[in-house]
């Protein structure tokens, strides 16, 4: 095996080989299992970056890739540049969360089994990552939407098996309808590999053209789920019951990244200009448009700390959906880049839920007056991702509303201006009010003289690694000129992606 | 000049009070950090005095960052540190219950403002220009007044949002993407609309007469005298300089310049709290300056002659109008506002344009400007300009006889802090400013103009509405009676004044309802905004028969797989 080639099957192995590791440890040895957790996620996090390189150095066509063959189509996996960035963005926020989630976890039940899925999600995350076609995408793609299951309903609460249904309700069905546009797109056009710029036969558009108006439907009715699209979102507000670290890496990064990943891939590397000639992703970005408005309409009304913020990722995937639909490399590096922005952004913001919850129970927005003066901390960095993802510079938020701005000019689509205007209107109107609450208004008399004399404001596992993501957030933003930032690396990609 | 600084100097010279922010969130450093403010500024000025012309492109920052300290921007950086370290200086530190939280985003407002002069591509300047702003509210809202600090905040997002939407075109045109004009209609109306909120344009000015009126002096003097003018600075930076696309809006642009001269000053009179005046005062003021960038719409030759204009004039009336704010302040906690009348009649015959004065100058430059103007605007500007003038007579009258006749606090219990000795430095400061810049400014232009103002024909031009204005001022002050009926008859934000109200009996209301709610358990929805309600709800109860679809479709989904399957197998 080549070094490419261990980087790859590392990236995918590891996460599993930690989750049977820790199944295999049981629920009592925490010690070993935090060991073997952390030790799994570095792994990754070197196997990720390796893959990351190897993707860097290879031009498009000459993809290094592992395959194993399985069936007669194949199964295998490949690193290029998308996928590696989804993979490093997985990887990196694993190891982080990993640090966060032995601190949010230490007084829970069940921890086996959380660890335990949770590697398995991770793994399955950045298989989709890694995928080289659409079967092993579809795979990796339904061991995700099961392994999720066990860590929505944790608690094992009402709320959270309830949860739990509305969850399956929305995914399974998703699955069939990705299982069936995969068959079906196997019949018409055979084995279906990634290629950047499209890989479906251009003549297909005059021989099949209904047939693959109804596959692009079924495949996006598929993803759509997990990228919380109007109107399959509905199982994302109510999956907020699980605990703060699925919250925080799956239902803002992992899980929900993949969709609009799937849906990345379906777009420019499926379909690549056919979609356009098809008009299916005009249609696409429209309903994309629409979420974006809803999802922020939504998270105004909520008092829910977590809904609040569930409802703004259904509109902030949405904005990478667009980005990939616009016929526009700089619309689609937007979309890309946002993919690692909103990662960073969210997964602090979530975090920041966690830890609140836990140090000073409070849930509700309407309970955090003066909490900025109680946990300064968690909160400067809470109202850093915030502003970002209201798209306020220098944090990376702005950055790929810019890319998107720009590139939606560029692509003759002047309307989404409209929608990214309202949106930060919207977004300010319902982040904006948390700030206030947090740093403007007087805090309850017990939170008003900060924290209790030296002591830190709260769990160190949990505050660390928050303060770590809301630097990234800033980072990406400020150095995105950097050749190694998400935005250039985007930027890298979109030209690939669009050679037409 | 001898040209050994980088131009990136420039930026990084006006970023230095990002130092002094970040000192004020550190505890060790923070006592430190609050006795730098006042000198924060200055790398800034010295800068604008010694960085040499040109630009530089950061690439590693951001979207990539153009650094261009060209002419234009090298004043409003100058006028900019001049005002900002005044109002620093001035700031009272006993003033704010939490200084050091006060002079970190005093700091950070200061940065914004200062770097935005220092850079001209889209991105960067929309950069500074929010950080500007959102940094601003907390020291609108350090006064204690939320309602005005709400006012404050929602035209500023609204503002950001625009501005944003109209830079997204005009970066598309940066980028070469959009083959068109710099800027197609759309973006026009957006960047005016954006820049029309922060210098308070008809219709879009509800925020500034409450936040001048709200925030404490030193932020009213550095919003009024610096930050608005970075209004200005983007109209000029973003409009089509020079191009026929702007050629269609010019005559709008001079119409909406025209009414706010003329409504600031209508309205302004009414007013019965001399900050509030102040505030009528520079939308009018403003006015003027809209109207000679108007002019350099409508005649593309006129646009290098309006952008002198406009900046020669936010010069004179930034400096005037900051020495304002703050002799306000000082007159206000002084033993006798007597004295202190004498120092605020200087910028305030300025702002009325009289000879001798840097107003005087100013108008000279705008009436040059204006002069270009095409057909019918052209004797409708002669005509209504000086009538303009009489106009910020009658205001500035006004807002000194607020100022002379205002009581001292009934209560022995609430006097106010009597001024600083530092504070009255910077007042002085700012009045030698107004007193001498235009007549020794460097640029060949002004100093032609200050030259023809001092012509016997020009001293008459710019004594006549003057007179007439004090004429008139004096009449009203004897009738007395007649004319008090209109004190106080329009609020303060006038238009606005029931849409404010009526934000704030929604926020109140709302905070009732989340009191009561807090005992009960966690609610799914909050208790939702009173307008806001049916649209939230019919949003909610569309979620809710979304589910009952979901599980609709589940059904039809497993059966659409097994028929499919069934004819793979067929």
């Amino acid at each position: 095996m080549t070094w490419e080639t261990t980087a790859l099957v590392g990236a995918v192995g590891a996460p599993f080989l930690t989750a049977v590791l820790i199944f295999a440890l049981g629920e009592h040895r925490d010690a070993a299992r935090s060991r073997i957790n952390l030790a799994g996620a570095a792994l990754t996090v070197v196997a990720v970056v390796a893959a990351a390189v190897a993707a860097r150095a290879g031009a498009p066509d000459a993809y290094p890739s592992a395959g194993i063959a399985l069936l007669d189509i194949g199964f295998s996996l490949r690193a290029d540049m998308l996928g590696a960035l989804f993979a490093v963005v997985a990887g990196v926020l694993w190891l982080i969360t990993t640090v966060y989630a032995i601190g949010y976890m230490s007084r829970a039940s069940d921890r086996a089994r959380f660890f335990g899925f949770f590697s398995v999600c991770v793994g399955s995350a950045i298989g989709i990552a890694l995928s080289a076609n659409l079967l092993t995408f579809f795979v990796f793609y339904e061991v995700l939407t099961l392994a999720t299951y066990p860590l929505v309903i944790h608690s094992g609460t009402p709320a959270a098996l309830k949860g739990g249904r509305t969850y399956l309700t929305y995914a399974l069905p998703a699955g069939g309808a990705l299982a069936a546009g995969v068959v079906w797109l196997n019949l018409i056009a055979g084995p279906v590999e990634f290629a950047a710029g499209g890989s479906l036969d251009p003549a297909l558009a005059s021989t099949h053209p209904g047939a693959l108006i109804a596959i692009f439907a079924l495949l996006i009715l598929g993803v759509g789920v997990k990228a919380a699209l109007f109107p399959l979102h509905g199982w994302l507000p109510a999956a907020m019951v699980a605990p703060a670290p699925v919250s925080s890496l799956l239902h803002a990064v992992a899980v929900v990244k993949a969709g609009v990943f799937g849906i990345a891939r379906i777009v420019l590397e499926v379909y690549g200009p056919l979609g356009h000639e098809l008009g299916v992703t005009q249609v696409l970005a429209a309903l994309a448009g629409f979420t974006i408005i809803f999802g922020s309409v939504r998270a105004l009304a909520q008092d829910d700390f977590k809904k609040r913020l569930a409802f703004s990722t259904v509109a902030q995937l949405s904005y990478i959906t667009l980005g990939v639909a616009l016929a526009s490399p700089i619309a689609i590096a937007g979309g890309i880049a946002h993919l690692a922005h909103h990662a960073a952004m969210k997964i602090t913001m979530f975090f920041t839920a966690g830890a609140v919850s836990e140090e000073v129970k409070a849930y509700r927005v309407s309970e955090f007056d003066g909490l900025g003066r109680r946990m300064p901390l968690t909160m400067t960095a809470f109202s850093l991702a915030a502003i970002g993802i209201v798209g306020v510079p220098p944090v990376a938020g702005f950055t790929s509303k810019w890319l998107l701005g720009v590139g939606s000019i560029d692509a003759g689509s002047g309307w989404v201006i409209a929608v990214l205007g309202i949106s930060s209107v919207l977004n300010a109107a319902y982040f904006f009010p948390i700030i206030h609450r947090a740093w403007f208004r007087t805090p309850k008399p017990e939170w008003a003289h900060g924290p209790a004399a030296g002591k830190p404001e709260g769990d160190m596992r949990m505050i660390v690694p928050l303060v770590m993501t809301a630097a990234i957030g800033l980072a990406m933003g400020l150095l995105a000129g950097v050749a190694l930032s998400p935005a250039s690396w985007a930027q890298t990609v979109a030209a690939w992606e669009f050679p037409w | 000049m001898v040209t050994i600084l980088p131009v990136w100097m420039a930026l990084a010279a006006a970023l230095v009070p990002l130092l002094v922010a970040a000192g004020c969130a550190l505890p060790s450093t923070r006592i430190f950090a609050r006795r730098a403010l006042p000198f924060a500024a200055l790398p800034a000025l010295a800068a604008a005095a010694l960085v040499p012309e040109g630009s530089v492109t950061i690439s590693w920052l951001m979207t990539g960052v153009l650094v261009d300290l060209d002419a234009t921007g090298r004043v409003f950086l100058a006028l900019s540190a001049l005002v900002w370290t005044a109002a620093a200086l001035y700031a009272p530190p006993r003033a704010s219950s939490r200084p050091t939280w006060f002079a970190g985003w005093f700091a950070l407002s200061m940065a914004g403002n200062l770097a935005l002069c220092c850079v001209t591509d889209p991105a960067a300047f929309y950069t500074f220009f929010a950080m500007m702003a959102l940094s601003t509210y907390a020291l609108v809202s350090s006064g204690g007044d939320r309602s005005a600090g709400r006012a404050y905040m929602v035209f500023t997002v609204v503002g950001e949002a625009f501005l944003v939407c109209g830079l997204f075109i005009a970066g598309a045109a940066a980028l070469g993407v959009d083959p068109g004009p710099v800027l197609g209609p759309v973006g026009i109306g957006l960047v005016l609309a954006a820049f029309g909120i922060k210098i308070g344009a008809v219709g879009l000015h509800g925020w500034m007469p409450v936040t001048y009126a709200a925030a404490p002096a030193a932020v009213a003097a550095a919003l009024a005298g610096s930050m608005s003018k970075a209004g200005v600075l983007g109209l000029v930076r973003f409009l089509p300089a020079g191009q026929e696309a702007g050629v269609a809006f010019g005559p709008v642009v001079i119409a909406f310049g025209l009414a706010a001269a003329f409504y600031g000053a209508a309205v302004g009179v009414t007013q019965t709290r001399p900050k509030v005046v102040l505030a009528y005062s520079s939308i009018s003021q403003f006015g003027l300056i809209t109207v000679a960038l108007g002019v350099g719409l409508a005649e593309p030759v006129a646009w290098l002659l309006a952008v002198a204009a406009a900046t020669a004039y936010s010069v004179h009336h930034g400096l005037a109008k900051a020495a304002l704010f703050i002799g306000e302040d000082i007159a206000r906690r002084a033993r006798s506002p007597r004295p202190i009348l004498l120092g605020l009649a200087l910028p305030s015959l300025a702002l009325a344009g009289a000879p001798l004065t840097s107003g005087a100058v100013a108008k000279l430059v705008l009436k040059e400007a204006t002069g270009l103007a095409p057909g019918p605007w052209h004797d409708a500007l002669e005509m209504l300009l000086p009538l303009a003038a009489v106009g910020t007579t009658l205001l500035m009258a006004r807002f000194l006889y607020l100022v002379a006749t205002r009581r001292a606090p009934a209560t022995a219990g609430s006097t106010v802090d009597a001024p600083t000795p530092r504070g009255v430095a910077a007042w002085l400061l700012l009045l030698a400013a107004v007193a001498v810049t235009l007549w020794f400014w460097p640029e060949t232009g002004i100093r032609y103009a200050a030259e023809k103002s001092l012509t016997a024909h020009y001293l008459w031009v710019a004594s006549w509405p003057v007179l007439a204005g004090i004429v008139a001022a004096a009449v009203a002050w004897t009738a007395g009676n007649a004319t008090s009926r209109f004190a106080g008859v329009l609020p303060p934000s006038d238009v606005y004044a029931p849409a404010l109200a009526w934000a704030d009996r929604l926020v109140e209301r709302r905070d009732k309802a989340v009191r009561v709610m807090s005992s009960a358990p966690a609610p799914a929805v909050s208790p939702a905004e009173e307008r806001g309600r049916s649209l939230l709800e019919y949003a909610g109860a569309l979620e809710t028969g979304l589910l009952a679809w979901a599980t609709a479709a589940s059904a039809l989904g497993a059966l659409a797989v097994l028929l499919l399957l069934l004819a793979m197998r067929g």
